[in-house]
């Protein structure tokens, strides 16, 4: 007969020891697999939770971005083209550049296909006047309208030119003179006939009078020449973008230096890249709440469960010398049957062995049980996966639990099996 | 015929609250093969003390046990464990079955202890001789007195042991089934084992070849 055999039976003969000592070892095993169900779930909800945050984040980018596109069109998140000569700070100073470069540098660009950043130029020559029929300060821009890139298909030009012989008035002007569109206006003894007169912008556009480039030069005496390429509609995505557009046009324009111009633009951008941040912010805030937490369960955890462990493991010990008690008198007849001592320890060990495996076995299926069932009831529409990723995650601590309960039951159990190989056969059987 | 065991002047004394208290004093018996020792005498007179110090169970104070030739008290607890397997059979008046156990299993008991040669067909061919073929599969609660002592009795039979240690074990039996084990003690010895039985019963006290009687003051 194996002892196998004598254990199991006896195990299913004392209902009530094993039963208890069962109970002990499956409350201990649900217990630390409740810890790390609990670890594997709060895992599992932060992994769910960050990564729908970062779902909302990234499309929050992208819509960002999206903005960023429709701010640099609708505010013109764009660039000045200037000599490279010019001090910037006349530029900031004046409001436009004094120093001209030719004007066949807008052709240069135009020229190279490779430029994807920008979609449209403007040329233009800019300087503060007098206009003498009106004796007060005006700002000239000759302009001559978008120059299209080379094999590139047309866009719609976000500004349109001015003719010869026409002449678009800012609020301040037209509203002096009292003229409408179609009117003429004599300026420096040139008939002109208004094109367009913008309404009150509360820029310097309000004193501003738009004309040809031709015309400006002839009137500046700056033949074939401009101080300024204003890059309009850059494809930027973001406002670090900016070096990227720099870069590409001074390697084709080497005499010449780029300046961002749109602020308002930037500002926004900025705004709402900070926006963006915050969020981010707001995501690695939770995600170190979470950690926390899990830090401060973890170290529940790790007093919980000695706690657990011990007080579990003097129960099984206490029912284990009640069944040594139990059996004195079958200890006394297995050693008269040739039993030696070691021999009766190891029984009793084994069957404290196979008690902790069995009540593992019971704690690991209750403890995934009792988890699955919290999990559905607290955790809402996530409760299928996130109890599924928890349980999945439970492999190794149930093996753990699996291969370290009927070693602690049998240490457990250490006194009352050494107390039973100890026992006096002749002691027990002696009848008078 | 050959000397199974040899008692020399034996004697055990126990320590009590009112100091050392003699349970068997200066015994000497022998026993040869095939013989039947009823071993008599009132209570407290050392008789189970004795069977226990014969069976290498209980080391006595002074005096030598010598089984098959052999010193008994001069091997290890682990040796003599075994040595005591193989060679003494135990009966006793409670019979001491597991509760837990089928018949079968109670009798194949011993194999625990070390590997017996075809326990199992063994254990059923001793049962079969003692009556009780049809009561394997059963519990020893659902058996009568007289069943659980013949299980008993198949136990003790089935390492083929030279000696059999018989502590009473018809004393709580009927007329019939202490027929039956003073039957089966009788069949041992006519194979050639020992049996040092005792008994108190009268029934059972004639079929032995040869009567001990261990007086008071022996144990005294």
């Amino acid at each position: 007969m194996k002892t196998t055999r004598l254990i199991l039976a006896e195990l299913g003969h004392r209902k009530l020891n094993f039963a208890l000592s069962l109970f002990a070892v499956a409350a201990a095993a649900a217990c630390v697999l409740g810890v790390f169900l609990l670890l594997a779930v709060h895992d599992a909800r932060t992994e769910a939770l960050l990564e729908e945050r970062r779902a909302r984040i990234e499309k929050r980018g992208k819509a960002l971005q999206d903005d960023m596109r429709k701010i640099t069109k609708g505010l013109g998140f764009n660039i000045l083209i200037l000599p490279k000569d010019q001090n910037l700070a006349e530029v900031y100073t004046d409001g436009y550049a004094a120093k001209t470069m030719p004007e066949e540098y807008v052709a240069r660009l135009a020229g190279v296909p490779s430029i994807k950043t920008i979609d449209h130029l403007l040329p233009s020559l800019e300087q503060k006047v007098t206009w003498p029929e009106l004796k007060r300060a005006v700002i000239l821009i000759g302009i001559r309208g978008e120059v299209p890139f080379v094999g590139r298909k047309q866009k719609k030009p976000l500004l349109q030119p001015v003719a010869e012989g026409e002449v678009v008035l800012g609020y301040e002007l037209h509203n002096q003179m009292g003229v409408t569109k179609g009117d003429t206006v004599t300026f420096m003894g040139r008939e002109l006939r208004v094109a367009e007169t913008y309404s009150l912008r509360g820029t310097k556009d309000d004193i501003t009078l738009w004309i040809s480039l031709p015309l400006a030069q002839e009137i500046l005496d700056k033949k074939g020449r401009i101080n300024a390429i204003w890059a309009l509609n850059c494809n930027c995505h973001s406002v670090e973008m900016l070096a990227e557009v720099r870069t590409e046009v001074q390697k084709h324009l080497p005499e010449t230096q780029v300046l961002e111009l749109a602020g308002k633009a930037t500002a926004r951008a900025e705004a709402r890249k900070r926006a963006f941040e915050d969020a981010v912010a707001a995501l690695d805030a939770e995600k170190r709440s979470r950690a926390q937490w899990r830090r401060q369960f973890q170290s529940f955890g790790g007093v919980l469960l000695p706690v657990v462990l011990l007080v579990c493991g003097v129960w099984v010990g206490i029912l284990a010398l009640s069944n040594v008690r139990e059996r004195r008198t079958e200890i006394g007849l297995l050693r008269a049957v040739g039993v030696q001592a070691g021999r009766m320890t190891t029984l009793f060990l084994g069957r404290a062995a196979i008690v902790g495996l069995l009540g593992a076995l019971l704690g690991s299926l209750f403890g995934c049980a009792a988890g699955w069932i919290g999990v559905q009831l607290l955790a809402g529409e996530q409760a299928d996966s996130l109890a599924s990723s928890a349980l999945a995650s439970l492999g190794m601590p149930v093996l753990v639990v699996l291969v370290c309960a009927p070693i602690l039951s049998a240490l457990a159990s250490w006194l009352p099996a050494q107390h039973a190989g100890q026992l006096d056969p002749a002691a027990i059987l002696r009848r008078d | 015929m050959s000397t199974v065991i040899t008692l020399e002047n034996v004697a055990k004394t126990f320590a009590g609250p009112q100091g050392p208290v003699v349970a068997l004093g200066g015994f000497s018996m022998k026993a040869e093969a095939g013989e039947f020792i009823a071993v008599r005498g009132p209570s407290g007179s050392g008789k189970t003390t004795m069977l226990l110090v014969a069976g290498g169970l209980l080391r006595p104070s002074t005096g030598n046990v010598n089984l098959l030739g052999t010193a008994l008290y001069d091997l290890t607890p682990g040796q003599r464990s075994t040595f005591r397997g193989r060679h003494v059979g135990f009966v006793f008046q409670e019979f001491h079955l597991l509760p837990y156990l089928t018949v079968l299993d109670n009798v194949l008991v011993p194999s625990l202890a070390f590997p017996i040669d075809s326990a199992r067909d063994r254990a059923l061919e001793v049962l079969g001789r003692l009556g009780m073929a049809g009561r394997v599969r059963h519990k020893p609660a659902a058996l009568s007195t007289g069943e659980r002592q013949r299980v008993a009795l198949a136990r003790a039979l089935l390492p083929r042991p030279s000696l059999l240690l018989a502590d009473e074990p018809t004393g709580n039996l009927d007329g019939a089934n202490a027929k039956i084990v003073e039957d089966a003690l009788t069949a041992f010895t006519r194979d050639g084992g020992s049996v040092l039985l005792v008994t108190h019963d009268d029934r059972v006290a004639p079929a032995a070849t040869r009567t001990i009687e261990l007086l008071p003051h022996e144990a005294t």
